[in-house]
């Protein structure tokens, strides 16, 4: 017996042998969904959290730019985690949509001055 | 679940792959960037023995007559002084509108300027550690945004893969000489996880108003004022006045100096930044000392620089957003640490920098095991990866040790000779990676390796006969810079002969088989 991961990944890889191509797109598809998809998530999501951290606007700035790079991360690893492209980009499009009206709510001035 | 981790391990190996030696690179010149100003001393050997106790007021006094004489018209006067290792000489600098100036280091007695030689020194070695070289800024800064965020996520991933592998170990028996590669690689990035994890994330925190720029924008608007607006906000405490164009005497700066002395108890001022000196909107900013923990800020008073009125009182510590950016920028470049601490910050850079080189091998090595057992993998890219592999993880090292080489030896006169330093350090790298591409791939590794111990372990023999100011000479008179520097270099040289000594005869068959097997240290862990 081999290391579990190496024994599952070659089998995986022989089965999928006749289907390289399919595979590659599917990888492409879930590197643009983590990239581009949990980007854009991040951004929408951060300026909400920058809206709400209590104290001044820049301190709400602050914090907001340092954690987005844990919600980029937990993105990235959402798109690649998701049992298939499809669940992949839906987990990251609900909330982005979701949170995109109150981010260009904020963004256009109705959070204050 | 099973599921989950194989993605998760899929991730950290190519995006550990895909970027690991742009990696390499910036845990190579980050780890010597802790030593950054020794390094300076070294590569600057007729600069004389640091004297970081001098008279703050005698210093100002040297660095203002030197300011005086060399830079009437500048519109910008820096003094900075000696404190510590962080800036172990009085330093004069100055700008003019034109953005020509200079950078005086200052004999603590004389206050004449000591011009040691041109060099790159610590600091250009430093300096690549985020902005590579021979490439415009904007463009390494997302580069290397793009590189730490995928180190971040490679190390998050890791760590969920790891879990796997751990249980994976004690469960079977894998192979000899992947085990070892995954062993060592796993015990590094475990060893030193808190550190790797705090330095990837805060090399975020460096790169984050490039890499997300968007909620500045959203929350200050669009543009170059709005960002200003933000700045000014965030990092108050820095004078944006434009000068007056009348001129007006420059207020006694040393009574100044007694007024920050009250404020601060005598804690050591680090430096004074002078904007438009002799004109009526001259503006005074006194640096304190950057105190003894992570926090980075350091207090800061900005003084009108005619009347001496005190503007702007800016404390070490702003708000906790402010404090915890600080921080996490503070222990990234661990200015505050003394000589055990930065040793150990040495130690989790070097960790770091053999978990990314044990990590690009490990790749290899699994895949040309699995070639031996003919299953599908590219040999083209397999073959790639093991050469890059050599010409980087030992390619790099020699080339820097190149660019010790070139300050001791190029002509001390010699134009453009930084230049020339950092031209040595790429074009041995050049060389190195075509050496690695044409030669049999264990003999790239051992011949590479032979390459390095010796040019470490020589390098205190070039600085004995190219200065006064050999091993013994500073082990006698205790100057710990040279002496720690010549040491080190000796025990990294024979550290690399060690190994090289220890893999000569370990690759069964490579050589006869056209020697394409890379596995140097396969059986050792």
């Amino acid at each position: 017996m081999r290391a579990g991961f190496v024994t599952v990944r070659s089998r995986r890889s022989e089965a999928a042998a006749g289907t390289t191509g399919r595979r590659a797109t599917a990888v492409v598809a879930r590197c643009v969904a983590a990239v581009l998809g949990g980007y854009g998530c991040t951004q929408v999501a951060s300026i909400v959290v920058a809206h709400l951290v209590p104290g001044s606007r820049a301190d709400g700035v602050l914090v907001a730019t340092m954690t987005s790079f844990l919600v980029y991360t937990g993105a990235i690893t959402w798109s690649f985690a998701a049992a298939s492209t499809r669940r992949a980009w839906i987990g990251l499009l609900v909330p982005t949509v979701l949170l995109a009206l109150p981010a260009w709510w904020i963004a256009s001035g109705g959070g204050g001055p | 679940m099973g599921g989950f981790r194989q993605s998760m391990t899929w991730l950290h190996t190519w995006t550990g792959l895909l970027l690991g030696w742009v990696l390499y690179f910036m845990f190579v010149t980050g780890t010597i960037g802790y030593l950054d100003t020794e390094v300076d001393r070294w590569m600057q050997p007729e600069a004389p023995p640091a004297a970081t106790s001098v008279d703050t007021s005698t210093a100002l006094h040297l660095a203002l007559a030197h300011l005086g004489t060399e830079a009437m018209d500048a519109n910008r006067w820096f003094i900075a002084f000696a404190t510590d290792r962080n800036n172990p000489y009085l330093r004069a600098f100055w700008r003019d509108a034109e953005g020509n100036g200079g950078n005086d280091l200052l004999d603590p007695v004389s206050g004449r300027p000591f011009k040691p030689r041109e060099t790159g020194g610590g600091q250009t070695l430093y300096r690549m550690h985020w902005l590579l070289h021979y490439l415009p800024d904007d463009f390494t800064e997302w580069l290397i945004s793009v590189v730490t965020m995928v180190l971040f996520v490679a190390m998050v991933t890791g760590v969920i893969a790891h879990k796997r592998i751990f249980r994976d170990f004690f469960t079977f028996r894998p192979g000899k000489r992947q085990r070892s590669w995954l062993d060592a690689h796993n015990a590094l990035a475990v060893l030193s996880l808190p550190f790797q994890l705090m330095i990837a994330y805060s090399g975020l925190i460096f790169m984050m108003f490039t890499c997300m720029p968007l909620i500045v924008v959203a929350i200050y608007g669009a543009g170059d004022a709005a960002r200003d607006r933000f700045f000014d906000e965030a990092f108050p405490g820095f004078p944006g006045v434009e000068a007056a164009g009348r001129s007006a005497p420059l207020v006694d700066l040393h009574g100044l100096l007694a007024t920050v002395d009250a404020r601060w108890n005598g804690e050591s001022v680090r430096y004074l930044d002078i904007y438009h000196p002799g004109d009526a909107n001259a503006r005074v900013t006194i640096a304190g000392p950057i105190g003894r923990g992570p926090l980075r800020g350091s207090p800061r008073i900005i003084f009108d620089g005619v009347s001496g009125e005190v503007l702007e009182d800016v404390p070490a510590r702003g708000s906790v957003a402010r404090a915890t950016y600080d921080v996490f920028l503070g222990l990234h470049e661990g200015l505050f640490a003394g000589p055990v601490l930065r040793m150990l910050y040495v130690l989790s850079g070097l960790m770091g920098t053999a978990m990314i080189a044990t990590g690009l091998v490990l790749w290899t090595v699994k895949r040309r095991q699995r070639l031996e057992k003919s299953r599908s993998v590219s040999v083209q890219g397999l073959q790639l990866v093991e050469r890059l592999n050599v010409g980087t993880i030992v390619g790099l090292p020699v080339a820097i040790a190149a660019y010790f080489w070139a300050n001791r030896l190029l002509p001390v006169e010699m134009a453009g000779r930084a230049d020339w330093e950092v031209h040595a350090m790429f074009l041995t790298w050049a060389a190195l990676l075509v050496h690695a591409g044409l030669r049999p791939l264990r003999h790239a590794w051992l011949e590479q390796l032979w390459m390095a111990g010796a040019a470490y372990a020589l390098l205190p023999v070039v600085n004995a006969l190219t200065t006064d100011r050999n091993l013994w000479h500073s082990l006698v008179t205790g100057d710990r810079v040279f002496a720690g520097f010549d040491l080190s270099v000796l025990g990294v040289g024979l550290a690399c002969a060690v190994l090289a000594w220890r893999l000569r005869g370990r690759v069964p068959g490579a050589a006869a088989s056209g020697g394409t097997q890379a596995n140097p240290s396969a059986t050792r862990s």
